[in-house]
Protein backbone atom coordinates (compact mmCIF):
# COMPACT_ATOMS: atom_id res chain seq x y z
CA UNK A 1 0.00 0.00 0.00
CA UNK A 2 1.22 3.45 -0.84
CA UNK A 3 2.01 6.37 2.02
CA UNK A 4 -0.69 8.83 0.92
CA UNK A 5 -3.26 5.78 0.56
CA UNK A 6 -2.03 5.02 4.58
CA UNK A 7 -2.62 8.65 4.90
CA UNK A 8 -6.49 8.10 4.02
CA UNK A 9 -6.99 5.54 6.11
CA UNK A 10 -6.54 8.25 9.38
CA UNK A 11 -9.00 10.65 7.83
CA UNK A 12 -12.51 11.70 8.66
CA UNK A 13 -15.64 10.25 7.09
CA UNK A 14 -16.58 14.22 5.94
CA UNK A 15 -13.14 14.64 4.56
CA UNK A 16 -12.89 11.84 2.43
CA UNK A 17 -16.44 12.51 1.30
CA UNK A 18 -15.39 16.20 0.09
CA UNK A 19 -12.33 14.35 -1.96
CA UNK A 20 -14.68 12.15 -3.51
CA UNK A 21 -16.98 15.00 -4.38
CA UNK A 22 -13.98 16.27 -6.50
CA UNK A 23 -13.79 12.88 -7.56
CA UNK A 24 -11.15 11.45 -5.98
CA UNK A 25 -11.32 7.69 -6.64
CA UNK A 26 -8.75 6.81 -4.02
CA UNK A 27 -10.73 8.36 -0.75
CA UNK A 28 -13.97 6.26 -2.47
CA UNK A 29 -12.03 3.40 -1.68
CA UNK A 30 -11.28 4.07 1.65
CA UNK A 31 -14.41 5.11 2.40
CA UNK A 32 -15.96 1.79 0.69
CA UNK A 33 -13.42 -0.38 2.85
CA UNK A 34 -14.35 1.90 5.94
CA UNK A 35 -18.66 1.14 5.44
CA UNK A 36 -18.84 -1.47 3.09
CA UNK A 37 -18.82 -4.15 5.79
CA UNK A 38 -21.78 -2.45 7.60
CA UNK A 39 -23.75 -1.93 4.87
CA UNK A 40 -23.31 -4.94 2.96
CA UNK A 41 -24.33 -7.02 6.36
CA UNK A 42 -27.21 -4.37 6.57
CA UNK A 43 -27.89 -5.51 2.32
CA UNK A 44 -27.99 -8.93 3.47
CA UNK A 45 -30.40 -8.56 6.21
CA UNK A 46 -32.84 -6.72 3.92
CA UNK A 47 -32.61 -9.21 0.80
CA UNK A 48 -31.63 -12.15 2.69
CA UNK A 49 -29.63 -13.53 -0.42
CA UNK A 50 -26.12 -12.86 -1.41
CA UNK A 51 -26.32 -11.87 -4.96
CA UNK A 52 -29.16 -9.36 -4.08
CA UNK A 53 -27.20 -8.02 -1.35
CA UNK A 54 -24.43 -7.04 -3.71
CA UNK A 55 -26.37 -5.66 -6.07
CA UNK A 56 -27.87 -2.98 -3.49
CA UNK A 57 -24.40 -2.33 -1.62
CA UNK A 58 -22.98 -1.10 -5.46
CA UNK A 59 -26.14 0.29 -6.63
CA UNK A 60 -26.07 2.17 -3.12
CA UNK A 61 -21.95 3.04 -3.44
CA UNK A 62 -22.49 4.50 -6.66
CA UNK A 63 -25.11 6.98 -5.65
CA UNK A 64 -22.34 7.85 -2.63
CA UNK A 65 -20.08 8.28 -5.45
CA UNK A 66 -22.10 10.36 -8.07
CA UNK A 67 -24.09 12.81 -4.90
CA UNK A 68 -21.46 13.60 -2.87
CA UNK A 69 -22.36 16.59 -2.77
CA UNK A 70 -25.95 16.88 -1.39
CA UNK A 71 -24.49 15.26 2.08
CA UNK A 72 -25.30 17.45 4.77
CA UNK A 73 -23.35 17.29 8.11
CA UNK A 74 -26.17 18.53 10.28
CA UNK A 75 -28.24 15.95 9.50
CA UNK A 76 -26.29 12.92 10.48
CA UNK A 77 -23.08 11.15 10.40
CA UNK A 78 -21.48 9.90 6.69
CA UNK A 79 -22.01 6.54 8.01
CA UNK A 80 -25.76 7.00 8.40
CA UNK A 81 -25.87 8.96 5.35
CA UNK A 82 -24.72 5.96 3.27
CA UNK A 83 -26.63 3.46 5.25
CA UNK A 84 -29.74 5.67 4.93
CA UNK A 85 -29.18 5.66 0.75
CA UNK A 86 -28.76 1.68 0.96
CA UNK A 87 -32.03 1.41 3.08
CA UNK A 88 -33.98 3.62 0.74
CA UNK A 89 -33.26 1.89 -2.55
CA UNK A 90 -33.47 -1.62 -0.44
CA UNK A 91 -36.89 -0.54 0.51
CA UNK A 92 -38.17 0.06 -2.82
CA UNK A 93 -36.94 -2.95 -4.38
CA UNK A 94 -38.55 -5.03 -1.53
CA UNK A 95 -41.79 -3.25 -2.35
CA UNK A 96 -41.44 -3.13 -6.00
CA UNK A 97 -41.19 -6.99 -5.89
CA UNK A 98 -44.13 -8.56 -7.09
CA UNK A 99 -44.19 -11.60 -5.62
CA UNK A 100 -42.62 -11.26 -2.28
CA UNK A 101 -40.47 -13.52 -0.65
CA UNK A 102 -40.70 -12.25 2.64
CA UNK A 103 -42.59 -15.41 4.50
CA UNK A 104 -43.73 -14.84 7.92
CA UNK A 105 -41.36 -17.86 8.57
CA UNK A 106 -38.09 -15.52 7.28
CA UNK A 107 -39.39 -12.78 9.96
CA UNK A 108 -39.78 -14.62 12.83
CA UNK A 109 -36.36 -16.68 12.11
CA UNK A 110 -35.20 -12.61 12.20
CA UNK A 111 -35.82 -11.86 15.64
CA UNK A 112 -32.89 -14.11 16.96
CA UNK A 113 -30.42 -12.41 14.09
CA UNK A 114 -30.45 -9.09 16.09
CA UNK A 115 -29.68 -10.88 19.48
CA UNK A 116 -26.64 -9.23 20.73
CA UNK A 117 -23.34 -11.30 19.87
CA UNK A 118 -21.24 -12.95 22.39
CA UNK A 119 -19.89 -9.76 24.40
CA UNK A 120 -16.94 -11.11 25.43
CA UNK A 121 -15.26 -7.62 26.71
CA UNK A 122 -15.64 -4.05 27.98
CA UNK A 123 -13.69 -3.09 25.12
CA UNK A 124 -15.99 -4.09 22.54
CA UNK A 125 -19.22 -3.82 23.75
CA UNK A 126 -17.99 0.35 23.67
CA UNK A 127 -18.41 0.48 20.25
CA UNK A 128 -21.65 1.43 18.79
CA UNK A 129 -22.36 -1.60 17.05
CA UNK A 130 -22.56 -3.35 20.59
CA UNK A 131 -24.32 -0.20 21.88
CA UNK A 132 -26.97 -0.73 19.49
CA UNK A 133 -27.54 -4.33 19.80
CA UNK A 134 -27.91 -4.25 23.61
CA UNK A 135 -30.59 -1.45 23.23
CA UNK A 136 -32.49 -3.56 21.26
CA UNK A 137 -32.29 -7.23 23.58
CA UNK A 138 -33.52 -4.74 25.83
CA UNK A 139 -37.24 -4.55 23.77
CA UNK A 140 -39.76 -7.06 24.13
CA UNK A 141 -40.09 -9.75 21.50
CA UNK A 142 -43.49 -8.37 20.05
CA UNK A 143 -41.97 -4.61 19.57
CA UNK A 144 -38.27 -5.75 18.35
CA UNK A 145 -40.32 -7.90 15.61
CA UNK A 146 -42.68 -5.19 14.40
CA UNK A 147 -39.55 -2.48 14.11
CA UNK A 148 -37.65 -5.21 12.24
CA UNK A 149 -41.23 -5.72 9.94
CA UNK A 150 -40.97 -2.28 8.95
CA UNK A 151 -37.36 -1.41 8.66
CA UNK A 152 -35.68 -4.52 7.23
CA UNK A 153 -38.86 -6.10 5.46
CA UNK A 154 -40.14 -2.70 4.11
CA UNK A 155 -43.72 -3.43 5.45
CA UNK A 156 -46.15 -0.80 6.00
CA UNK A 157 -47.85 -0.40 9.37
CA UNK A 158 -51.56 -1.59 7.69
CA UNK A 159 -49.13 -4.58 6.17
CA UNK A 160 -48.03 -5.76 9.45
CA UNK A 161 -51.43 -5.22 11.30
CA UNK A 162 -52.57 -7.54 8.85
CA UNK A 163 -49.84 -10.05 8.83
CA UNK A 164 -49.48 -10.41 12.78
CA UNK A 165 -53.24 -10.23 13.06
CA UNK A 166 -53.28 -7.35 14.93
CA UNK A 167 -55.28 -3.97 15.70
CA UNK A 168 -53.78 -1.28 13.56
CA UNK A 169 -53.68 0.89 16.81
CA UNK A 170 -51.83 -2.09 18.67
CA UNK A 171 -48.76 -2.36 15.80
CA UNK A 172 -47.98 1.87 15.78
CA UNK A 173 -48.08 1.74 19.71
CA UNK A 174 -45.43 -1.21 19.80
CA UNK A 175 -43.46 1.23 17.40
CA UNK A 176 -43.64 4.47 19.52
CA UNK A 177 -42.34 2.14 22.53
CA UNK A 178 -39.90 0.45 20.97
CA UNK A 179 -38.12 3.38 19.75
CA UNK A 180 -38.70 5.01 23.05
CA UNK A 181 -37.47 1.94 24.88
CA UNK A 182 -33.87 2.29 22.10
CA UNK A 183 -33.56 6.30 23.61
CA UNK A 184 -33.99 5.57 26.91
CA UNK A 185 -31.29 3.13 26.56
CA UNK A 186 -29.14 5.74 25.51
CA UNK A 187 -30.47 8.41 28.04
CA UNK A 188 -30.07 6.37 31.19
CA UNK A 189 -26.27 5.43 30.43
CA UNK A 190 -25.31 9.10 29.75
CA UNK A 191 -24.62 8.04 25.98
CA UNK A 192 -25.13 10.63 22.94
CA UNK A 193 -27.79 8.41 20.41
CA UNK A 194 -25.20 8.00 17.64
CA UNK A 195 -25.61 10.09 14.34
CA UNK B 1 -57.43 16.75 14.40
CA UNK B 2 -54.23 17.40 12.09
CA UNK B 3 -52.14 17.69 14.88
CA UNK B 4 -53.12 14.24 16.64
CA UNK B 5 -52.89 11.87 13.36
CA UNK B 6 -49.59 13.80 12.75
CA UNK B 7 -48.96 12.42 16.08
CA UNK B 8 -50.44 9.00 15.55
CA UNK B 9 -47.99 8.69 12.63
CA UNK B 10 -44.49 10.00 13.54
CA UNK B 11 -43.10 6.95 14.45
CA UNK B 12 -44.43 5.16 11.80
CA UNK B 13 -42.80 7.80 9.10
CA UNK B 14 -39.74 7.28 11.11
CA UNK B 15 -39.66 3.85 10.22
CA UNK B 16 -39.90 4.55 6.77
CA UNK B 17 -43.57 2.42 6.94
CA UNK B 18 -46.39 4.54 5.97
CA UNK B 19 -48.22 3.40 3.14
CA UNK B 20 -47.70 6.27 -0.07
CA UNK B 21 -50.53 8.41 0.50
CA UNK B 22 -50.00 9.29 4.58
CA UNK B 23 -46.77 9.69 4.02
CA UNK B 24 -47.67 12.27 1.50
CA UNK B 25 -50.02 13.97 3.96
CA UNK B 26 -47.56 13.63 6.60
CA UNK B 27 -44.34 15.25 4.87
CA UNK B 28 -46.91 18.39 3.83
CA UNK B 29 -48.04 18.51 7.50
CA UNK B 30 -44.18 18.74 8.33
CA UNK B 31 -43.53 21.00 5.47
CA UNK B 32 -46.30 23.45 7.00
CA UNK B 33 -45.23 22.90 10.61
CA UNK B 34 -40.79 23.57 10.91
CA UNK B 35 -41.11 23.58 14.38
CA UNK B 36 -41.75 19.47 14.56
CA UNK B 37 -39.07 18.86 12.17
CA UNK B 38 -36.33 18.53 15.06
CA UNK B 39 -38.41 15.53 16.83
CA UNK B 40 -38.81 14.05 13.68
CA UNK B 41 -35.31 14.03 13.24
CA UNK B 42 -34.51 12.53 16.34
CA UNK B 43 -37.44 9.56 15.90
CA UNK B 44 -35.45 9.36 12.27
CA UNK B 45 -32.21 9.02 14.01
CA UNK B 46 -33.05 6.05 16.50
CA UNK B 47 -34.99 4.52 13.75
CA UNK B 48 -31.24 4.72 11.98
CA UNK B 49 -29.52 2.92 14.58
CA UNK B 50 -31.40 -0.29 13.71
CA UNK B 51 -29.17 0.08 10.42
CA UNK B 52 -26.34 -1.01 12.47
CA UNK B 53 -27.93 -4.46 14.08
CA UNK B 54 -27.61 -6.85 11.74
CA UNK B 55 -24.81 -9.68 11.75
CA UNK B 56 -22.33 -8.77 10.73
CA UNK B 57 -21.37 -10.10 7.13
CA UNK B 58 -18.32 -9.64 5.14
CA UNK B 59 -18.62 -7.99 1.89
CA UNK B 60 -16.88 -10.43 -0.78
CA UNK B 61 -13.98 -8.49 -2.47
CA UNK B 62 -15.35 -9.31 -6.25
CA UNK B 63 -17.77 -6.70 -5.09
CA UNK B 64 -15.43 -4.30 -3.94
CA UNK B 65 -13.73 -4.93 -7.80
CA UNK B 66 -16.48 -4.36 -9.05
CA UNK B 67 -17.59 -1.13 -7.42
CA UNK B 68 -13.83 0.22 -7.51
CA UNK B 69 -13.87 -0.38 -11.13
CA UNK B 70 -17.00 1.21 -11.87
CA UNK B 71 -16.17 4.04 -10.09
CA UNK B 72 -12.56 4.31 -12.02
CA UNK B 73 -13.99 4.47 -15.32
CA UNK B 74 -16.58 7.58 -14.09
CA UNK B 75 -13.02 9.66 -12.37
CA UNK B 76 -11.99 12.46 -14.23
CA UNK B 77 -8.17 11.54 -16.16
CA UNK B 78 -8.68 8.28 -14.97
CA UNK B 79 -5.56 6.06 -15.37
CA UNK B 80 -4.75 3.91 -17.67
CA UNK B 81 -5.94 0.42 -17.67
CA UNK B 82 -2.66 -1.78 -17.11
CA UNK B 83 -2.14 -3.81 -18.91
CA UNK B 84 -2.27 -7.85 -17.47
CA UNK B 85 1.38 -9.49 -17.06
CA UNK B 86 0.81 -12.12 -19.82
CA UNK B 87 -0.29 -9.03 -22.12
CA UNK B 88 3.37 -7.16 -20.86
CA UNK B 89 5.07 -10.22 -21.72
CA UNK B 90 3.51 -10.43 -25.47
CA UNK B 91 4.34 -6.63 -25.91
CA UNK B 92 8.17 -7.77 -24.65
CA UNK B 93 9.01 -10.15 -26.91
CA UNK B 94 6.88 -8.92 -29.91
CA UNK B 95 9.62 -9.22 -32.78
CA UNK B 96 12.05 -10.27 -31.24
CA UNK B 97 12.34 -14.11 -32.40
CA UNK B 98 16.07 -15.22 -32.30
CA UNK B 99 15.99 -13.36 -28.87
CA UNK B 100 13.50 -16.05 -27.69
CA UNK B 101 15.05 -18.68 -28.85
CA UNK B 102 18.59 -17.74 -27.22
CA UNK B 103 16.34 -17.05 -24.32
CA UNK B 104 14.18 -20.30 -23.96
CA UNK B 105 17.96 -22.18 -24.31
CA UNK B 106 18.97 -20.40 -21.42
CA UNK B 107 15.76 -20.73 -19.50
CA UNK B 108 16.31 -25.05 -20.36
CA UNK B 109 19.55 -24.63 -18.71
CA UNK B 110 18.27 -22.67 -15.48
CA UNK B 111 15.43 -25.02 -15.82
CA UNK B 112 17.43 -27.94 -14.32
CA UNK B 113 19.33 -25.81 -11.99
CA UNK B 114 15.89 -24.51 -10.41
CA UNK B 115 14.45 -28.12 -9.82
CA UNK B 116 17.33 -29.25 -7.80
CA UNK B 117 17.06 -25.90 -6.06
CA UNK B 118 13.76 -26.39 -5.40
CA UNK B 119 14.30 -29.81 -3.65
CA UNK B 120 16.80 -28.08 -1.03
CA UNK B 121 13.76 -25.90 -0.44
CA UNK B 122 11.15 -28.19 0.08
CA UNK B 123 13.37 -30.10 3.04
CA UNK B 124 14.37 -26.26 4.73
CA UNK B 125 10.87 -25.66 4.51
CA UNK B 126 9.25 -28.57 5.72
CA UNK B 127 11.84 -28.34 8.62
CA UNK B 128 10.60 -24.55 9.13
CA UNK B 129 7.24 -25.50 9.59
CA UNK B 130 7.64 -27.98 11.81
CA UNK B 131 9.54 -25.91 14.01
CA UNK B 132 7.07 -23.39 14.07
CA UNK B 133 4.19 -25.49 14.77
CA UNK B 134 6.39 -26.48 18.10
CA UNK B 135 7.37 -22.73 18.82
CA UNK B 136 4.67 -20.50 17.76
CA UNK B 137 0.61 -19.44 17.49
CA UNK B 138 -0.67 -17.27 15.31
CA UNK B 139 -3.79 -15.40 15.61
CA UNK B 140 -4.80 -13.17 13.20
CA UNK B 141 -6.67 -9.55 14.33
CA UNK B 142 -9.49 -8.50 13.07
CA UNK B 143 -9.98 -5.05 11.43
CA UNK B 144 -12.75 -2.82 12.41
CA UNK B 145 -14.35 -0.49 9.30
CA UNK B 146 -11.96 2.03 9.36
CA UNK B 147 -8.79 -0.32 9.14
CA UNK B 148 -9.63 -2.61 6.39
CA UNK B 149 -5.91 -2.98 4.74
CA UNK B 150 -4.18 -3.46 7.94
CA UNK B 151 -2.68 -7.07 8.02
CA UNK B 152 -1.96 -7.88 11.49
CA UNK B 153 -1.38 -10.86 13.94
CA UNK B 154 -0.69 -11.88 17.45
CA UNK B 155 1.98 -14.16 17.52
CA UNK B 156 2.55 -16.16 20.43
CA UNK B 157 5.75 -18.17 21.36
CA UNK B 158 5.33 -21.00 24.13
CA UNK B 159 2.45 -20.00 25.48
CA UNK B 160 3.90 -17.08 27.79
CA UNK B 161 5.38 -14.25 25.35
CA UNK B 162 3.55 -12.96 22.54
CA UNK B 163 4.32 -10.41 19.89
CA UNK B 164 2.01 -8.23 17.73
CA UNK B 165 3.45 -7.75 13.84
CA UNK B 166 1.48 -5.48 11.55
CA UNK B 167 1.50 -4.05 7.82
CA UNK B 168 -0.27 -1.02 6.69
CA UNK B 169 -0.81 0.34 9.90
CA UNK B 170 -1.03 3.90 9.50
CA UNK B 171 0.72 6.24 11.75
CA UNK B 172 -1.01 7.26 14.99
CA UNK B 173 -2.49 10.93 14.61
CA UNK B 174 -0.36 13.41 16.47
CA UNK B 175 -0.02 13.25 20.39
CA UNK B 176 -1.78 9.77 20.44
CA UNK B 177 -0.39 6.10 20.24
CA UNK B 178 -1.22 2.78 19.27
CA UNK B 179 -2.08 0.75 22.72
CA UNK B 180 -2.81 -2.64 23.10
CA UNK B 181 -4.84 -4.25 25.60
CA UNK B 182 -5.32 -7.76 26.75
CA UNK B 183 -8.90 -8.72 27.86
CA UNK B 184 -9.11 -11.01 30.91
CA UNK B 185 -12.56 -11.95 32.24
CA UNK B 186 -14.31 -8.68 30.54
CA UNK B 187 -11.56 -6.74 31.60
CA UNK B 188 -8.90 -4.80 29.46
CA UNK B 189 -5.20 -4.93 30.78
CA UNK B 190 -3.51 -2.27 28.96
CA UNK B 191 -0.20 -4.66 27.58
CA UNK B 192 1.91 -1.86 25.58
CA UNK B 193 2.07 0.87 23.09
CA UNK B 194 3.28 1.41 19.74
CA UNK B 195 3.66 4.39 17.48
CA UNK B 196 3.93 3.29 14.00
CA UNK B 197 6.06 5.59 11.56
CA UNK B 198 4.98 7.38 8.51
CA UNK B 199 7.66 5.77 6.81
CA UNK B 200 7.37 1.76 7.50
CA UNK B 201 5.04 -0.32 6.36
CA UNK B 202 5.50 -3.24 8.65
CA UNK B 203 5.71 -2.46 12.53
CA UNK B 204 6.30 -5.21 15.77
CA UNK B 205 5.61 -4.72 19.45
CA UNK B 206 5.92 -6.84 22.40
CA UNK B 207 2.53 -7.87 23.64
CA UNK B 208 3.43 -6.44 27.65
CA UNK B 209 1.15 -9.48 29.66
CA UNK B 210 0.66 -13.42 29.06
CA UNK B 211 -2.00 -13.94 26.47
CA UNK B 212 -2.89 -17.15 29.14
CA UNK B 213 -6.27 -17.14 29.80
CA UNK B 214 -7.13 -14.23 27.95
CA UNK B 215 -10.28 -13.60 26.03
CA UNK B 216 -9.33 -11.17 23.24
CA UNK B 217 -6.38 -8.50 22.28
CA UNK B 218 -7.31 -5.20 21.03
CA UNK B 219 -6.00 -2.30 19.83
CA UNK B 220 -7.51 1.04 20.50
CA UNK B 221 -6.14 4.87 19.62
CA UNK B 222 -5.36 6.62 22.99
CA UNK B 223 -3.55 9.73 23.97
CA UNK B 224 0.54 9.18 24.06
CA UNK B 225 1.40 8.15 27.25
CA UNK B 226 -1.53 5.11 27.08
CA UNK B 227 -4.43 5.46 28.89
CA UNK B 228 -5.40 2.88 32.19
CA UNK B 229 -8.49 2.09 30.79
CA UNK B 230 -10.00 2.47 26.58
CA UNK B 231 -11.21 5.69 25.97
CA UNK B 232 -12.20 4.90 22.71
CA UNK B 233 -13.55 1.75 20.65
CA UNK B 234 -10.87 -0.71 19.48
CA UNK B 235 -9.89 -0.53 15.63
CA UNK B 236 -8.60 -4.14 15.88
CA UNK B 237 -9.67 -7.33 18.06
CA UNK B 238 -8.76 -11.16 18.16
CA UNK B 239 -10.06 -13.79 19.66
CA UNK B 240 -7.41 -15.77 21.78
Amino acid sequence: MGESARRYLLLADEDLLSLVERRDPDAFAALYDRHSRAAYSLAYRMMGERQAAEDLVQDAFLKVWRSAGSYRAERGSVRTWILSILHNRGIDQLRAQASRLRTRERLEASSEKTQPSEAFSETLRSSQREQVREAMSTLPPEQLKILELAYFSGYTHTEIAELLGLPLGTVKGRMRLGLKKIKEYFESRDLAVPK
Amino acid sequence: MDRQRFEDLKEAYALNALPEEERRWFESYLARHPELRREVEELRSISALLSLAPEEQEPPEELRRRVLAAVEAEAPGRRARRPSPAERARGLFAGRGPLVAAAALLFAGLLSWNVFLQAELGKLQQANQSLREQAAREIPLRATDGMRQVEAKVVSVGGEKAVLVAENMPPAPEGKAMQIWVIKHGEPLPAGLFRPRPDEEAVAAVIERPLEGAEAVAITVEPEGGSPRPTSAPVMTAKV
